[in-house]
C-alpha cells in the first residue's frame, strides 16, 4: 500500500471518527442526569429495587429501581420540574419535588425511607398531629392537622401552629423572629399587608403553611450578604380552592358604635387570580399595617424625635408605611379596600401580579406618660399629656411583571407607589419638676398637620445564564425611586422655665408656621458575575453604583397677626447627596452536606450636603471594608446547622453631623458632631433545626452576637433649666447577645403537645449623661411553657404560661431595676350539640411590684364568643360575643432605659359586647371540598 | 372501648408487616381472567336492537389467559381451562380476542402482536405501546400483592385503571398494557366494561422456553391496523369505535 495514501486518508477518517463519536454524546450533554441513595431510616442500610418514579405534571415519565447499594440513576432528563415517587413494599412512599436545570448533574444525595409499621405506630399514637415537616431551612405546617373552629381565619390558624405566635396587632412572629413577608400560593397578596390575608382568608381554604428564610432583594441582587435575612411565611391554598371562586361577607355590631365589616371575593382560574376585598372596622380587628406611631412630616421626614426620653429614631423613608403598629394605643376606625389581579400569558412566560390598595385610617389616642429622669445631682419627675387625632388616606398601587424570554433568560420589572394625605392635630402639655416638688419647666403645645406624600419605585431586574456552562450567569439590576412630601403645619406653644429655686418664670411664646416641602430620588445600578470554578467552587463578582439625593426646603414664618416674618435661623434649604461606590466578591463552596462562603466588599460612601441659606457646604467620604463568612451543615434534611460572621457599617446621617434647627420643642437641643466616623457592627449568628419525624418532636434555636465599634451613641446635657442638649458620639465597647430556643413535642399517647420556648437578650451600652460615661446593662429572660390538647372534631384546649425577667442597671446612677411580667394566655374551642360551639380566650397580665414601680398592675383580658352554624356544609354563622368581658384592658406600659423610668398609660378598647354574622360562598361544583367535618 | 381497640389494631398490622417478607422476582407466571359485560357494552355502543341478539350468548364472557415473562421478554396468550376447550362464540362478532398474542421485548423496547381481525391474520410489530401512566397512593391487594394504582387515557377518552405490583419485576401485563413499575396483575377499562384480573401467579421455576415471537400474518403497526380498520368499518356507525377500540388493546 502507499504510504502517502494513507497519510492522507488518516485524518479523514479520524476526522468520520470524532464525528460519529461526538455528536451524540454532544447533544446529551444539553441533557441532565439525576441521581441518590436509598437507605432504611432506622439502620441506615441501603434499600435493593426500590421503585423510583420520575413524575412531570404527575404524569410518569420515567421510572428505575435501586441496586444493592441503594443507587439508582435517571440519564438524560430534559430539564423543567419533577416529582420524585420512591415506592418499597412495607416502607412509606418518599415524594419530592425539584426543578433540574440544563446540564445539570443533580444529585439527591440519602434518602431515608421509613417502614410503615413504624409510621402506623406513630400515627396511632399521635393520629391528630404529625403535621409539621422540615427540610432544609423550611418549615411546614399541614394546615389539617391543626384543628381550628368553623370560620376561623388564617390568623387564627398561625396560632396554632408550634413555633408561631401572631399579637395583638396581627403581626406574625415565627420561631422568635417577625415574619416580613407573607405570601399566598408563592405570591405577593395586596402586597406588604399580610393582614389582608390573614384576616380575610378561611382558614379551611389553606393546605399548607411555610416559613423559611430568605436573603432581602437588595442582599439578591448586589450579592452582598450582610447575614441578615428575612422570614417569609408561605400560606398555599387547597387545589379545590383554586378554581372557581370562594368568598365570604361578614357583618358585625355592638349596637352602639364598635362595628365591624368585611366582605372578600376570590375568582381563580389555573393561570389567572382576581382578589377583591373591602372593609370597614372600628374594633380592635383593625389591621394596622404601617407605622401610625411615625409622626409623619413633625420635624423631618424620616426622623422621630422623642423629647421625653431623649431618644431619636430614624426611619428609613422606604419603609415607614410598610409595617404594623408598634403600639396599639388609642381608638382606630379604618375603611379600606383592594383589589388583585394575577395572570400569566404566552405559556405562562410571563406573568403579572398587580393590586390597587384603598386605605383610610383615624386614629384618636390620648396617652399620659410619667417619667423620671435620674441623674448623678438629682432626680426630674416629668409628667406630660398627649392628645392625637390623626387621619391618614392611602392610595397605593404594585405592579410585578416576570418575563421568561428563554429557559436561560428573565427580566423582571417591579413598580410601586402610593399617595398619602395626613391631617394630625396634637395637644401636649408637660409639666417639669425636680423630686421635691420643685418646679423646672411647663410646656402647652398645639400642632395642626396638613401633608400630602406621593412616592414611587421601581426596580428591573436581567438574568441570563449561560447555555456553555451550568451555573455561569450574570444579572443587572436597576433600581430607583421619587418622593415627595409637602406639609404645612402650625405650632403654638407656651414654654416657662423657672428659676431662682422655682419661685421666678419667664414665659416664651411661639407661634410659627412651617412649611416643609421634601424631595428625594435614588438611582442604584448593580451587576453581578458568578462563574463555576469547578463542581464544587464558585465565585461572583459584584459592582455598584448608588445614588441619591434629598432636597429639603423649610421654612418658618412668625405667624403674628400683622406680618408674617421670615425666620431665617429656623429656616433651611438644603440639598443633601449620597454617593455610593461598591465591588467585591463571594467566594462559595457547596459539597453534599457541607455548604461554605467567604465574602469582600469595600466600598466607598460620600456624604455632602449644601445649605443655602446660612450657605455652609459639606462633604465626608467614607471607605469600609465590609468582609462575611457563612458555614452550613445539614446532617439530614430535618436537620441543619449554620454559623456566620459579618461585617456591616452604618454611616452617620447627616442630621446628626450637621443638623438642621429645629424648634418644635425648645427643651431639646440637638447639636452636630462633624468628627463622627462610620460605626462597625460585627455580627455573629448561629442556627440550629432539628426535627425527628417519628417522635413528632421539633426543635428550632438561633444564638447571635453583636459588637459595636465606634458605635453611633447620643450624650446628653441637662442644663439648670431642664433643657437638653443631645450630640452624637462614637463610643466603643457596646455590644449585644441573645438568642431563642423553641422546642415542640408530643407526649406520649395521649392528645397533649408540649411546647417550650426561651429568649434570652443581654445589652451592654455606654451612656454620657452630662458628661460622665456609664454603663448601662440590661438584661431580658423571656420563657414559655405551652400545652395543647386536641380532641379532635370535638374541641381543643391551650394553656401558655409566660415569664419574662427584666433586669437593668447603670453605673452611673446605681439605678437597679429587676422585674417580672407573667403571662398567662389560654383558649378553648368546643363543638357543641345543635350546631353550636363555644371559644375563649384568656390574657392574664401580672407586673410586679418593685422599689421603682411602686404598684403591682394586673389585668385579665377574656374575649368570648358564641357561634351557631346553619346549613349542612356550615356556610352561615351567626355569632354572639364579648370583647375584654371583664373590663379590665387597661392600657398600660412601662419601661427602664439608662436612667430613665417611664410609665405609659393610654387610651383603648374596654369591654363590649357584640353580634356578627358571616356567610362563605363558594361555586357549587365544589361546594363541600372545604374540609368541612360533621 | 377505644383505646383498647387500638393497641390491638395496632398490634395487627405489625405482624401482617412483618409477616409478608417482600420477595423481589425476575420471572413470573400469571392466569388472566378477563371479563366482557356484553350485553352492557353492545347496549351502549349498538342500540336497544342487541337485546334480543344477546338470549343466544353470555351476558359475561369469562375468558383465561396465560402470561409468561421475565425482565427481558413476555408472552402473553389465550388459555382455556382444559387444554381441548373451545372459544365460546362471541356476541362480539368480529372481534376474537382470544386469538391475540401479545410477545415483548422489553430490552429491545418492541412488541409483535398476532390478532386475528375477521378472518384475516393479523402481525403488528411496534414499540412497546406507550402509555402517560399516573401513579396513585391507592393500592388493592390481588393474590396478596399489594397493588398500586395507576391511570391512563387511550384512544383520546377512555380511561384505564391498572394495578402493579412492585415486587414483581417484569414490567408487562395483560393485552399490550405495560410500562409501570411492576407486573400488571389487574387492569379495568370502565367505558369498554371489561377489566382482566390475575386468577393465579407462579414466580417459581417459570418455564420461560415457551417465550418466542409470533411470525404470521399480515404485516402491520399500529397506526396502519387502527387506519384499515377505520376504513373497513366506516359505514358502521357507533360501532366502529367500538371495534377499533377493542382491536387496539
Amino acid at each position: 500500500m502507499n504510504p502517502k495514501k494513507l497519510r492522507l486518508k488518516l485524518p479523514i477518517l479520524l476526522f468520520l471518527f470524532t464525528i460519529t463519536l461526538t455528536s451524540p454524546s454532544d447533544l446529551c450533554s444539553q441533557n441532565s442526569n439525576l441521581s441518590g441513595s436509598i437507605l432504611i431510616i432506622s439502620n441506615l442500610k441501603p434499600i435493593n429495587k426500590a421503585v423510583v418514579v420520575l413524575n412531570q405534571d404527575s404524569v410518569m415519565k420515567d421510572f428505575t429501581r435501586s441496586n444493592d447499594s441503594g443507587y439508582f440513576s435517571f440519564m438524560n432528563l430534559n430539564p423543567g420540574k419533577y416529582q420524585i415517587l420512591i415506592t418499597y413494599p412495607e416502607y412509606a412512599d418518599y415524594v419530592d419535588t425539584f426543578t433540574i436545570q440544563t446540564g445539570e448533574e443533580k444529585k439527591l444525595g440519602d434518602i431515608n425511607m421509613i417502614r410503615l409499621s413504624e409510621i402506623i405506630k406513630a400515627i396511632v399514637i399521635k393520629a391528630y398531629n404529625g403535621g409539621i415537616r422540615i427540610k432544609g431551612d423550611t418549615t411546614e405546617y399541614v394546615a389539617d392537622s391543626f384543628k381550628t373552629r368553623e370560620g376561623a381565619t388564617v390568623e387564627d390558624l398561625l396560632q396554632r401552629l408550634p413555633g408561631v405566635q401572631v399579637n395583638k396587632n396581627g403581626e406574625v412572629i415565627a420561631q422568635g423572629k417577625k415574619v416580613e413577608k407573607l405570601l399566598v400560593d408563592g405570591e405577593e397578596f395586596f402586597g406588604d399587608d399580610p393582614t389582608v390575608a390573614t384576616k380575610n382568608l378561611d382558614a379551611k381554604y389553606v393546605e399548607t403553611v411555610k416559613v423559611y428564610d430568605t436573603k432581602t432583594d437588595n442582599a439578591k441582587a448586589t450579592g452582598v450578604d450582610d447575614g441578615t435575612s428575612i422570614k417569609v411565611m408561605d400560606i398555599k391554598l387547597k387545589a379545590a380552592n383554586k378554581k372557581g371562586y370562594f368568598g365570604n361577607v361578614s357583618a358585625g355590631h355592638d349596637l352602639t358604635n364598635i362595628y365591624e365589616n368585611r366582605a372578600m371575593v376570590n375568582s381563580f382560574t389555573e393561570k389567572r387570580k382576581i382578589s377583591a376585598y373591602g372593609l370597614a372596622v372600628n374594633s380592635p380587628n383593625v389591621g394596622l399595617n404601617w407605622d401610625e406611631k411615625n409622626n409623619f412630616g413633625s420635624s423631618d421626614n424620616n426622623r422621630e424625635f422623642d423629647p421625653l426620653s431623649g431618644t431619636t429614631t430614624w426611619y428609613s423613608s422606604n419603609d415607614d408605611f410598610q409595617y404594623w403598629a408598634t403600639n396599639t394605643s388609642g381608638l382606630p376606625t379604618s375603611k379600606d379596600g383592594g383589589l388583585a389581579y394575577n395572570n400569566k400569558f404566552f405559556n405562562k412566560k410571563l406573568s403579572l401580579n398587580s393590586s390597587y390598595n384603598y386605605k383610610n385610617l383615624i386614629l384618636n389616642s390620648t396617652e399620659t406618660t410619667n417619667k423620671t429622669t435620674v441623674t448623678k445631682e438629682n432626680v426630674i419627675n416629668q409628667r406630660s399629656t398627649q392628645n392625637v387625632v390623626n387621619n391618614r388616606t392611602r392610595h397605593s398601587f404594585k405592579l410585578r411583571n416576570e418575563w421568561n424570554i428563554d429557559s436561560f433568560t428573565i427580566l423582571r420589572v417591579t413598580a410601586n407607589g402610593n399617595a398619602t394625605a395626613v391631617k394630625t392635630k396634637t395637644e401636649y402639655l408637660l409639666n417639669s419638676s425636680y423630686d421635691e416638688g420643685q418646679k423646672l419647666n411647663a410646656q402647652t403645645r398645639q400642632v395642626d398637620l396638613d401633608g400630602n406624600s406621593n412616592k414611587v419605585d421601581w426596580n428591573a431586574w436581567f438574568n441570563h445564564k449561560y447555555k456553555s456552562k451550568l451555573g455561569r450567569y450574570y444579572n443587572i439590576s436597576y433600581n430607583g425611586n421619587i418622593g415627595s412630601t409637602l406639609s404645612n403645619s402650625f405650632i403654638e406653644s407656651d414654654n416657662e422655665l423657672f428659676y431662682d429655686s422655682g419661685k421666678q418664670s419667664n414665659i416664651q411664646k411661639l407661634n410659627q408656621k412651617k412649611n416643609e416641602d421634601l424631595n428625594n430620588i435614588r438611582h442604584s445600578l448593580t451587576a453581578l458575575y458568578n462563574e463555576p470554578l469547578n463542581k464544587k467552587w464558585a465565585l461572583a463578582v459584584s459592582v455598584s453604583e448608588n445614588y441619591s439625593k434629598n432636597i429639603s426646603k423649610k421654612s418658618t414664618f412668625n405667624n403674628e397677626i400683622i406680618n408674617n416674618d421670615f425666620v431665617d435661623s429656623l429656616s433651611s434649604n438644603s440639598n443633601y447627596q449620597v454617593n455610593n461606590t461598591q465591588a467585591g466578591f463571594i467566594l462559595k463552596y457547596q459539597r453534599k452536606k457541607i455548604n461554605f462562603s467567604v465574602q469582600n466588599f469595600i466600598s466607598r460612601v460620600e456624604l455632602s450636603q449644601t445649605e443655602s441659606i446660612r450657605n455652609y457646604d459639606y462633604s465626608k467620604p467614607y471607605i469600609n471594608m465590609l468582609p462575611g463568612i457563612n458555614f452550613g451543615y445539614m446532617q439530614s434534611k430535618q436537620s441543619r446547622i449554620n454559623a456566620s460572621y459579618y461585617l456591616t457599617a452604618n454611616q452617620p446621617q447627616i442630621q446628626q453631623i450637621q443638623p438642621l434647627t429645629d424648634n418644635t420643642n425648645p427643651f431639646s437641643i440637638q447639636k452636630g458632631n462633624p468628627d463622627l466616623r462610620q460605626s462597625l457592627n460585627h455580627n455573629i449568628g448561629i442556627n440550629f433545626n432539628n426535627g425527628k419525624i417519628l417522635k413528632n418532636r421539633w426543635i428550632w434555636a438561633r444564638a447571635y452576637a453583636n459588637i459595636v465599634q465606634y458605635d453611633l451613641t447620643q450624650s446628653s446635657i441637662i442644663d439648670s433649666f431642664g433643657k437638653s442638649i443631645f450630640q452624637t458620639i462614637n463610643v466603643n465597647g457596646n455590644y449585644s447577645y441573645g438568642g431563642s430556643f423553641h422546642y415542640s413535642k408530643s407526649i406520649g399517647k395521649s392528645p397533649v403537645s408540649l411546647d417550650l420556648e426561651y429568649s434570652p437578650y443581654i445589652n451592654v451600652q455606654k451612656t454620657f449623661i452630662n458628661g460622665l460615661m456609664g454603663t448601662n446593662n440590661s438584661q431580658s429572660h423571656n420563657g414559655s411553657v405551652g400545652l395543647e390538647l386536641d380532641f379532635g372534631d370535638i374541641g381543643n384546649i391551650g394553656i401558655d404560661f409566660r415569664h419574662v425577667q427584666n433586669y437593668s442597671k447603670n453605673t452611673i446612677n446605681a439605678l437597679e431595676n429587676n422585674n417580672w411580667t407573667q403571662t398567662i394566655s389560654a383558649y378553648f374551642e368546643f363543638m357543641l350539640p345543635g350546631g353550636f360551639s363555644i371559644g375563649a380566650d384568656m390574657d392574664a397580665n401580672r407586673r410586679q411590684k418593685t422599689a421603682i414601680f411602686k404598684n403591682q398592675v394586673n389585668n385579665t383580658l377574656i374575649n368570648s364568643e358564641l357561634n351557631k352554624y346553619f346549613y349542612k356544609d356550615r356556610h352561615l354563622i351567626v355569632s354572639l360575643g364579648v370583647y375584654d368581658l371583664l373590663n379590665q384592658n387597661i392600657g398600660y406600659n412601662r419601661s427602664v432605659y439608662n436612667n430613665i423610668i417611664s410609665e405609659n398609660q393610654f387610651n383603648t378598647f374596654r369591654q363590649f359586647f357584640y353580634g356578627k354574622v358571616l356567610f362563605k360562598f363558594k361555586n357549587k361544583t365544589k361546594a363541600i371540598e372545604g374540609g368541612v367535618k360533621p | 372501648m377505644i383505646s383498647l381497640k387500638r393497641p390491638m389494631m395496632m398490634a395487627a398490622l405489625m405482624f401482617l408487616g412483618f409477616s409478608a417478607q417482600s420477595q423481589f422476582s425476575d420471572t413470573i407466571q400469571v392466569v388472566f381472567e378477563k371479563r366482557i359485560n356484553v350485553e352492557k357494552l353492545l347496549l351502549k355502543y349498538a342500540g336497544e336492537n342487541m337485546q334480543d341478539r344477546m338470549k343466544y350468548f353470555d351476558k359475561i364472557q369469562i375468558e383465561n389467559y396465560s402470561f409468561v415473562g421475565s425482565t427481558h421478554l413476555s408472552i402473553y396468550s389465550y388459555k382455556p381451562k382444559n387444554a381441548d376447550e373451545e372459544p365460546k362464540r362471541s356476541a362480539l362478532f368480529g372481534y376474537n380476542g382470544t386469538e391475540n398474542i401479545v410477545f415483548n421485548n422489553y430490552d429491545e423496547k418492541k412488541c409483535t402482536i398476532s390478532k386475528l381481525v375477521y378472518d384475516e391474520k393479523m402481525l403488528v410489530s411496534d414499540t412497546l405501546k406507550k402509555y402517560k401512566w399516573r401513579i396513585s397512593n391507592e393500592t388493592r391487594d390481588i393474590l396478596g400483592y399489594k397493588c398500586r394504582k395507576a391511570t391512563s387515557i387511550i384512544n383520546d377518552s377512555v380511561t384505564v385503571y391498572a394495578f402493579y405490583a412492585q415486587e414483581l419485576l417484569c414490567t408487562g401485563g395483560p393485552e399490550t398494557f405495560n410500562g409501570l413499575p411492576g407486573m400488571i396483575l389487574g387492569v379495568a377499562v370502565p367505558m369498554l366494561h371489561t377489566t382482566w384480573f390475575a386468577s393465579s401467579v407462579i414466580i417459581k421455576d417459570v418455564n420461560l422456553s415457551t417465550i418466542s415471537s409470533p411470525t404470521k400474518g399480515k404485516k402491520h403497526n399500529y397506526n396502519s391496523l387502527n387506519t384499515k380498520l377505520s376504513d373497513a368499518l366506516k359505514d358502521w356507525g357507533k360501532i366502529r369505535n367500538l371495534y377499533v377500540m377493542l382491536n387496539s388493546l
